[in-house]
């Protein structure tokens, strides 16, 4: 079949957006058609600032976006040496020539030649000179726009090790990596997403570790990408998976250790401008039950929760669903005693089980949100009438048995256990309750059946996503289901392109 | 294009096939044990099937024969493919509303099955040998369980004879057991998608037919030991074997029965409706695959209400199925030589 592969040349690599076309026109020499282009399109909008000073008597502009720029750095490294100027018979080239040779304006200096690439460095914090007389003009990097400090991710929260996370700017996103991988085989590859926003972003790798066809093969997704404004990391990963599935292949992170040491592992990161979530890929079902403290816990303990985490994303998604159908085709299957309580309870609400069931998550899913939406102050109280409300005031009035309100809490702190797997356990869990009731355990069985089909069939970037477990391989299990000791670990690299099963390993001879 | 998969995980795939046939038959220690010259039988038939398919597989072997030919055999593949599936949907609806939910509609049980399996055979083989590992793996915890549940009845256990009427009564069945094997079949209908080493594929059919045979002759063992001459009496003897054993936290062994069961049909099915599929999309080469899925998953159902279903797969069953294995691939097999030495 490699008969009808398609040549290599012809394969889709990344090419920026180009942004309007309209934009694509030279720069002219004469400043005063410049800057009248300019005010023109930018028409009342009132983030533009142009200064035009005379610089040995030449005339110039200075131009940027309020807001966008650190005055002070600006006045002190660009308009004081520029205003200070003296220089014999003056001319626009000989200028010119100073500011690109003998002067070191900011330490990220760029020439720009095109009206695209004016407004794209001016909106991303560059300070731009024109001189009147020389086309194009210069940019300089004095981005000083406010942002949020570095601080510990809220929601990927370790007990040890580094308590930094990812903020909303990349540059300071890509030093906290640079920091702490200090070797010129890291690459950090500018990608820019969005024809209108326009958001920079960053594939992180380490070369020679990372597979040249896995990065390939995320190029050539990535050129896919149409998008107007790119604002978050979540707008992109469906352009990196393929086909339907519950499970999503790409992963997440907050921290610069985690995302350090998935690329020590062969994979590939995406920072976007903008958001403090880097993309992860290729990425397994078992990474869902990792932590970075694992590596820090002593490994039997890291072992078992690793189990425990699977134990309670198992409990979160098939206890209510189970629970449901015992109760309602199978009650011989439960303790005697249980099942006079049940029976008991069942007589004392007006709703079989399902009904109650799904009324109960229902209910739980509601408050859960509003908790999540609301202002902190406000989501505590909707916590504590929620639980009141729930927990005691159903109970009471004999609209929902305790038992229930037993699952549902079980189920609910198990579901926070593997936070990642939230979106899907949601779903599954209204699934089996629904297959329980109506079928149940029949339904159920045959439901996880179709979910583990399912799982099964993701291929993360041609990387099985179920790897290691199926298809199988002992010696990564060392990392997967247990966690073995560092001196274990240490022994071989694990590549993430080398699993079994992927189509980017390396062939084994006969 | 599909990535193919190993022969090991083909041959786990095809024991779990066998043994969803085992873990409901009723046959006694002696019927059981007729599976070891039984699969010997089924091995030496699958010589010629796997020289010839090892490769490019059985059609397209055929079309290069004659393309005459290939068309109708295709399609009565299909029609094999999907009359199976349906029996054995109709099967296990029939396990299930006559110990589960007795008071249950058959039709509930062929449709839910039939929906998941087709939706299984459209996600393709890939995901359903990554599943074969550890439902093997589970297939032998269960057995595990059985034995140790079973184990006090064993003080009572009498000396089994495996040919008590006689050695020509016992290769004669045997023989009929040779010829009900349907999983030769559905080899020569998967073997073009499992990796093709020589040496690999002949330790995947061997580890396939061992397993079969260890798991027939422990499951006529093990519903002897339990139930004594009361196995006769019982259609699913292993089942109420499994719900009388004493190793369970609830004294009930038959929930890891059904656990057990219905893994080993759904794969069953699935692999059914994607041999169904995998031989359609020969014919209709663009079609694309989840529509052959839902059209293969209709068939079964439809077919699985039809009562002339069950006849038909039992004259399959009655010789036919091996014959098509055996003499089947030989033909296209000596042109080969034939043309090869020309």
């Amino acid at each position: 079949m490699d008969f009808f592969k398609r040549p290599l040349a012809s394969v889709r690599t990344y090419e920026p957006p180009h942004g309007d076309s309209s934009l694509q026109v030279p720069l002219e020499a004469s400043l005063a058609d410049r800057l009248g282009h300019i005010r023109d399109r930018f028409d009342k909008s009132m983030d533009l600032v142009i200064h035009e000073i005379s610089v040995c008597g030449i005339s110039c502009a200075v131009l940027m976006c309020e807001g966008l720029v650190s005055t002070g750095t600006f006045s002190e490294i660009l308009a004081r040496p520029l205003t200070a100027l003296t220089m014999e018979s003056p001319t626009p080239e000989k200028i010119h020539e100073w500011v690109l040779s003998d002067s070191l304006m900011a330490p990220d200096q760029k020439e720009i030649k095109t009206y695209f690439e004016l407004y794209r460095f001016m909106m991303s914090g560059f300070v731009i000179l024109f001189i009147d007389g020389v086309p194009g003009g210069d940019a300089f990097g004095l981005q000083g726009f406010p942002g949020r400090s570095v601080g510990e991710p809220e929601g990927e929260t370790n007990m040890r090790g580094s308590r930094e996370g990812f903020n909303e700017l990349l540059r300071p996103n890509l030093a906290m990596i640079r920091r702490r991988f200090k070797t010129p085989d890291l690459i950090f590859e500018m990608i820019t997403f969005g024809e209108k926003s326009l958001t920079d972003g960053a594939l992180v790798y380490c070369r020679g570790t990372v597979s040249p066809a896995l990065l390939a093969r995320i190029r050539r997704r990535l050129s896919k990408v149409k998008l107007d404004v790119a604002l978050e990391t979540g707008y992109l990963s469906p352009f990196l998976e393929k086909g339907f599935s519950l499970f999503s292949s790409i992963g997440y992170t907050e921290r610069p250790d985690t995302l350090c040491a998935k690329v020590a592992e062969g994979r590939v990161a995406l920072l976007l401008d903008g958001t403090p979530f880097a993309l992860i890929m290729p990425y397994l079902f078992n990474e869902h039950f990792q932590s970075g403290d694992d590596y820090s816990h002593r490994p039997y303990f890291a072992t078992f929760i690793r189990w425990m985490k699977m134990l309670a994303f198992g409990f979160s998604a098939l206890l209510p669903g189970i629970y449901v159908a015992i109760g309602t085709f199978h009650p011989e299957l439960l303790p005697d005693i249980l099942l006079s309580k049940l029976i008991e309870s069942d007589q004392s609400t007006p709703f079989s089980l399902m009904p109650e069931a799904l009324l109960v998550f229902f209910l739980y899913e509601i408050m859960r949100e509003a908790g999540l939406r609301m202002p902190k102050p406000v989501s505590h109280a909707v916590s504590i009438v929620g639980a009141l409300v729930i927990g005691d005031a159903a109970v009471t009035a004999g609209i929902i048995g305790a038992p229930m309100v037993l699952v549902v809490a079980l189920t609910a702190i198990s579901s926070f256990v593997v936070p990642t797997l939230y979106e899907p356990v949601t779903i599954l869990r209204f699934a089996f309750i629904l297959l329980g009731g109506l079928t149940g355990l029949y339904g159920v069985l045959l439901g996880l059946c179709a979910v583990l089909i399912n799982l099964l069939a993701v291929d993360s970037l041609g990387i099985p996503a179920a790897a290691p477990c199926a298809p199988f391989s002992l010696y990564v299990l060392r990392d997967t289901l247990f966690r073995w000791s560092w001196r274990t670990l240490a022994r071989k690299d694990l590549r993430v392109a080398g699993l079994n099963g992927s189509d980017m390993a390396p062939k084994r001879g006969r | 294009m599909e990535r193919k998969i190993s022969s090991v995980q083909l041959a786990l795939l095809l024991f779990l096939c066998s043994l969803a046939s085992l873990l409901i038959s009723n046959g006694s220690f002696s019927i059981m044990a007729a599976f070891l010259p039984a699969m010997v039988l089924v091995g030496a038939a699958l010589v010629p099937a796997f020289l010839l398919g090892r490769k490019q597989g059985f059609l397209p072997a055929l079309s290069s024969w004659g393309k005459g030919a290939v068309i109708p055999a295709a399609f009565l593949l299909v029609m094999v493919c999907l009359f199976m599936a349906a029996q054995e949907l109709r099967v296990y609806g029939f396990f299930l509303t006559s110990t589960v939910y007795p008071k249950a509609q058959m039709g509930i049980f062929l449709i839910g099955t039939g929906i998941v399996c087709a939706y299984a055979a459209g996600m393709g083989l890939e995901p359903l040998a990554r599943l074969g590992l550890w439902a093997s793996v589970f297939a032998a915890v269960v057995f595990i369980a059985f034995i140790l549940g079973l184990a006090p009845s064993m003080k009572n256990m009498p000396v089994f004879h495996a040919s008590p009427e006689g050695m020509s009564v016992f290769f004669q069945r045997a023989f009929r057991v040779a010829c009900a094997s349907e999983e030769a079949l559905l080899f020569l209908i998967l073997a073009p998608r499992a990796r093709s080493r020589r040496q690999k594929g002949g330790k995947g059919i061997s580890l396939w037919l061992s397993l079969a045979v260890i798991a027939a002759i422990l499951t006529g063992l093990l519903s002897e030991i339990a139930l004594g001459a009361y196995r006769e009496t019982r259609r699913f003897p292993l089942h109420t074997a499994a719900a009388a054993a004493h190793f369970s936290p609830q004294g009930r062994m038959d929930l890891l029965f059904l656990f057990l069961y219905t893994g080993a049909v759904f794969i069953k099915i699935s692999l059914w409706l994607y041999g169904g599929c995998f031989v359609l999309r020969y014919l209709f080469p663009r079609m694309r695959r989840g529509i052959l899925a839902i059209v293969c998953g209709t068939g079964a159902v439809i077919l699985g209400f039809l009562p002339f279903t069950q006849t038909i797969t039992n004259l399959l069953l009655s010789g036919w199925m091996l014959a098509f294995v055996f003499i089947g691939p030989l033909v296209p097999l000596l042109f080969f030589r034939k043309g090869a030495s020309q």
